[in-house]
């Protein structure tokens, strides 16, 4: 059978450090050529399958959406308003940065930009009030872990158009989970900032909750827009990011004032470089699960798994060990475009929602995302803070841990995930 | 290799990197225009533009496959780069980059022959709204590719020959 060395090949190239996308192809390609004896074009074709979607179309927007806010004055409002909430509690810089993580990560796509943005203005703030630097960067770096989770998700647009399960309702199965995680975040910090008497900031009022709310308005209504119109039914994910980018644009042109004409052509073409990067590897890895299920792999693989695992709690934590230590090393949009068509089948053999599965997959590429010695979003504080990534780690141990408790709540009660979704879904695309 | 050969090359390497980043730029600019222009035709005018999203697909074959050959660049393509960052600097972390480098030729490789040939077999077919022959969408693989090549074969040369700073210094 030539299946071993297919995989043998793929697991050596990635380990070698050959780029994610080009071993995906060569060890396809390799299979291709000298095995199954089929036209090299095969390769192309497929590639080329894959980028030919206007789904995918969604990435670049909901990135443009995020960075137009974020340059336009969003973030700072929102980072407002969550210091009207939590900020005059102990800790309250820390708790901070997790509320407005979870603001943030309701307009923008993905945890890294959440992290870059909220930690742009958290990070000298902390220290200022005399926060230590190694806590200051653990604390950002947890923070902005649930731009991911919160919807949108870029990483579940990715899990929802290659697996063929409804954006809205994998969007709407982000809140329970996110909401839990950035919320725990919270109490950590309660605690952590309480022994080391780091305080509050300013004195807690409504009036004050109530001014800077009025103040971000228009950035929280993000969420209900992009939510509400795909529900709806008034566009589909792709329009709707469409939808968000304008939109970020007007209030950062027209409300806030603080978008700038010139600043365009490089935030459009962040967001093109950053789509390349992702939808280079869903090309390469079209062909790679072309072969997996022309091969019927996942059949192969969910007849063993279902020989094993007695239940599908068994099945759900051997995925949760497989997808944190994966989410240390692979982007998390890399890894759901490998993973998630070879387990879902799994997952289906056992009765479990592809809508829940869909999301617990991301949650725990977060969590491994923010979890050392690679986890990606770390290199984003580090970069910014010239902490060594050794050291904030050992200061976000505490988060790590309750983030992991909060996995196994999600994993156990699906309701968490499920309940908006089943509440709302009708399964539209 | 000659320096300067290597400079000249770079410098027009430039310019078609720079034409890329604005076509990018604005064929990006141009998806969302239609895309939003689209739903507010289909809302307010009660029409839709018919074309949107073929347009729309049609470009962003070309952007991302454009794209990818303007971030090997940076070496923007993400890998797991845990064994490479424990041999930098060291002889065996040369050893390891030409590995990777070729592993980069063979894929590119690969990509280009399977494109020209599938752009060669999709010119009789045109495209569903526009009528566009499909092969001027398709040679976005090939053209691709090629930049890609030519931006990793420089990656490569520079395992050898020291950055720009060094000659300069």
């Amino acid at each position: 059978m030539e299946y071993p060395a297919f995989f043998a090949l793929f697991f050596m190239l990635i380990a070698l450090g050959v780029p994610i996308a080009y071993s995906l192809g060569l060890s396809s390609a390799y299979l291709i050529i000298f095995k199954l004896q089929l036209p090299i074009v095969l390769v192309a074709q497929h590639m080329y399958g894959a980028v030919d979607s206007f789904s995918f179309l969604a990435i670049p927007f909901f990135m443009l959406a995020g960075a137009f806010m974020s340059y336009g004055g969003v973030t700072k409002r929102l980072i407002n308003f969550a210091f009207s909430l939590v900020g005059p509690f102990k800790g309250g810089l820390a708790q901070v940065v997790a509320v407005s993580g979870m603001f943030f990560g309701a307009i923008s796509g993905s945890s890294a930009a959440t992290t870059a943005a909220i930690g742009a203005i958290m990070i000298d703030e902390m220290e200022d009030k005399g926060y230590d630097r190694e806590f200051t960067a653990g604390v950002v770096a947890a923070g902005g872990m649930v731009g991911i989770i919160i919807p949108p998700s870029i990483t579940l647009v990715v899990y929802g158009v290659t697996v063929g399960v409804s954006i809205g309702d994998l969007f709407l199965g982000g809140f329970g989970p996110g909401i839990l995680m950035g919320l725990s975040m919270c109490l950590v910090s309660y605690v952590i900032c309480g022994k080391k008497g780091w305080g509050g900031e300013g004195t807690f009022s409504l009036k004050n909750v109530f001014r800077s709310f009025l103040d971000s308005f228009w950035a929280l209504l993000t969420p209900v827009i992009i939510i509400g119109g795909i529900y709806g039914g008034i566009f589909t994910p792709t329009e709707a990011a469409a939808v968000a980018s304008v939109y970020g644009l007007f209030i950062g042109f027209f409300v806030y004032k603080e978008l700038k004409l010139k600043d365009l052509p490089n935030l459009i073409a962040k967001a093109v470089y950053s789509t390349t990067v992702i939808m280079f590897i869903i090309a390469a890895a079209k062909i790679f699960g072309w072969i997996l299920t022309n091969a019927e792999i996942p059949q192969q693989i969910a007849a063993y798994v279902t020989s094993i695992a007695p239940n599908k709690y068994v099945f759900l934590l051997l995925m949760n060990a497989l997808l944190l230590v994966l989410g240390t090393m692979i982007n998390p949009s890399a890894a759901t475009i490998i993973i998630a068509p070879i387990m879902l089948p799994v997952a289906l053999k056992f009765g479990i929602d592809p809508v829940f599965f869909g999301v617990l997959m991301i949650v725990n590429l977060a969590i491994g995302n923010i979890t050392p010695p690679v986890g990606l979003d770390l290199f984003v504080v580090s970069a910014v803070t010239k902490i060594s990534i050794n050291r904030i780690a050992r200061a976000m141990v505490p988060y790590l841990m309750i983030l992991l408790v909060d996995l196994l709540i999600v994993t156990f009660f699906p309701q968490i995930i499920m309940f908006l979704p089943n509440l709302l879904g009708i399964g539209t695309g | 290799m000659n320096k300067s050969l290597l400079r000249f090359m770079t410098k027009i390497l430039d310019m078609v990197d720079k034409t890329i980043h604005w076509l990018s730029i604005f064929a990006m600019s141009f998806m969302l225009f239609l895309t939003f222009a689209n739903v507010i035709g289909r809302y307010v005018f009660s029409h839709s533009i018919i074309f949107s999203e073929e347009v729309s697909r049609i470009l962003f074959v070309w952007v991302v496959f454009l794209g990818a050959a303007i971030i090997i660049k940076d070496n923007g393509h993400v890998s797991v780069d845990l064994l490479s960052s424990k041999l930098k600097g060291k002889a065996s972390g040369k050893v390891l980059d030409i590995i990777i480098g070729i592993a980069g030729f063979l894929f590119i490789g690969i990509v280009f022959i399977g494109g020209i040939v599938l752009a060669n077999t999709m010119n009789m077919y045109s495209s569903a709204t526009l009528g566009i022959p499909m092969g001027y969408v398709y040679w976005a693989i090939p053209i691709g590719s090629s930049i890609m090549f030519i931006h990793h074969s420089l990656n490569f040369i520079k395992i050898f020959v020291p950055d720009e700073e060094g000659d300069k210094a």
